[in-house]
């Protein structure tokens, strides 16, 4: 978090409510893409960003800067906006896929990103997040279960599901992958 | 070294495959009103201080709540629930009378002098036929009027007996089974001593019980129409 994030915080906290539109110039941007890869339409991620911002307002006495940084912590909030606007909508649907351990989770050979990009569109939204935190923005995957988790948990035991979450993710996505390839 | 290149070719490729949803997300721009958007929002928090201080926000501001805060908030409430339910259980539970208490019986007992037949009778009435005792020990009565002289069995007596006397109330504590719970109430309706004396072989007592039935129906019969006479 930057100096200026701090001056802000402490002046809102004091009661200078205007301050706040700083933070929405600051960081609104960076989250009307976050949110726009999940939901995935214009109109729904500005919903969203509206309402990540009077959260993030109306609980900014939560906010800790040890255990987050500004952004993150805006886009934990912004995460589970998304997941809830669309669960409200319904666009979530699941795939009903029967994944066995023995399946390995290593991409069919001569896979083009095309064609990646398609299976990764038949996932649900947190696994396509999850896999854009990890393999797109490079986060750790402390950082992604800080964001996901909905007690902003970072413990080991969730970062250990994250990984098996990965593990599935890849998975599903070498059996769409399969079903892409056999119908092309 | 081969498994490393393997994993970094994956990983490019999840990178140019996310590259292109990213490409369509970054034209997802912020609405130039945005900021004015959410200040106009929290216009309406303007007169309360941030959530958590002294005022609570205004209701119409409640609807917003964040999906995220409101699942903290109903984690509370389902944590406050649940202790409050066992405490609850606690508290009944607690208030529950004791299990010998629950089964304590108060039976009452005809003080009537015992004779062997009355011994043996007694010896083999069981602890869970309580109800039973009464009209046993009725019918010994009986055999009481035949050892003094009578060939004639007397059955008012035990009838009398078991209403006029005084009756000594005598606690059974011995743990008795579940059924035995309930407490011994006389019936509107005096079942006929008859009846329980069937698994009887004595064909004496049989013969004074059925005496004693028709007696008690013929004195009930009489009642009944004396009370339908006096309502009329």
């Amino acid at each position: 978090m930057t100096n200026g994030d701090n001056i802000i915080i402490a002046s809102i906290r004091g009661g200078e409510t205007k301050a706040f539109g700083q933070l929405v110039k600051r960081y609104g941007p960076s989250l009307m893409v976050f949110v726009g890869r999940i939901v995935g339409v214009q109109e729904d991620a500005e919903d969203v960003v509206q309402n990540t911002f009077v959260a993030a307002f109306q609980h900014l006495k939560d906010f800790d800067p040890q255990r987050a940084s500004l952004p993150t912590w805006l886009q934990r909030i912004a995460y589970h906006e998304a997941l809830y606007h669309l669960r409200k909508h319904r666009r979530q649907v699941e795939l009903p896929l029967n994944i066995s351990d023995d399946i390995p989770d290593d991409l069919p050979e001569d896979t083009t990103a095309q064609q990646l990009d398609e299976a990764i569109q038949q996932l649900s939204p947190e696994e396509q997040t999850l896999l854009q935190l990890f393999y797109y923005d490079g986060r750790s995957l402390k950082e992604i279960a800080y964001i996901t988790d909905k007690a902003g948990q970072a413990t080991a035991r969730e970062v250990s599901r994250l990984s098996s979450q990965l593990f599935r993710i890849r998975q599903r996505l070498r059996i769409i992958l399969t079903h892409i390839r056999n119908h092309e | 070294m081969n498994n490393d290149n393997r994993l970094s070719e994956a990983k490019n490729l999840f990178r140019q495959a996310l590259q292109r949803q990213n490409d369509r997300a970054a034209g997802f721009k912020m609405p130039d009103d945005m900021e004015q958007r959410v200040m106009k929002s929290l216009q309406t928090l303007s007169d309360s201080p941030l959530k958590g201080e002294k005022d609570p926000p205004r209701p119409s501001l409640k609807g917003r709540e964040s999906s995220l805060f409101k699942g903290e908030s109903e984690r509370v409430w389902g944590f406050l629930a649940i202790a409050a339910s066992v405490l609850l259980l606690i508290i009944f539970n607690i208030e529950k009378p004791q299990p010998e208490q629950q089964h304590r019986v108060i039976a009452e007992v005809v003080t009537e002098p015992q004779d062997s037949a009355e011994e043996k009778m007694a010896g083999n009435t069981e602890k869970h036929n309580v109800p039973r005792q009464g009209t046993q020990r009725a019918v010994t009565g009986d055999t009481a009027c035949r050892d003094g002289g009578h060939s004639v069995p007397c059955p008012e007596k035990p009838l009398l007996a078991r209403r006029n006397k005084p009756a000594v109330r005598e606690e059974i504590t011995a743990e008795p089974p579940a059924e035995e719970a309930v407490p011994m109430e006389t019936p509107a309706e005096e079942p006929f001593p008859e009846d329980r004396l069937l698994d009887t072989n004595n064909p004496y007592l049989i013969a004074a019980a059925q005496l004693q039935d028709v007696r008690a129906r013929g004195e009930r019969l009489d009642r009944e129409v004396a009370m339908l006479m006096n309502r009329q």
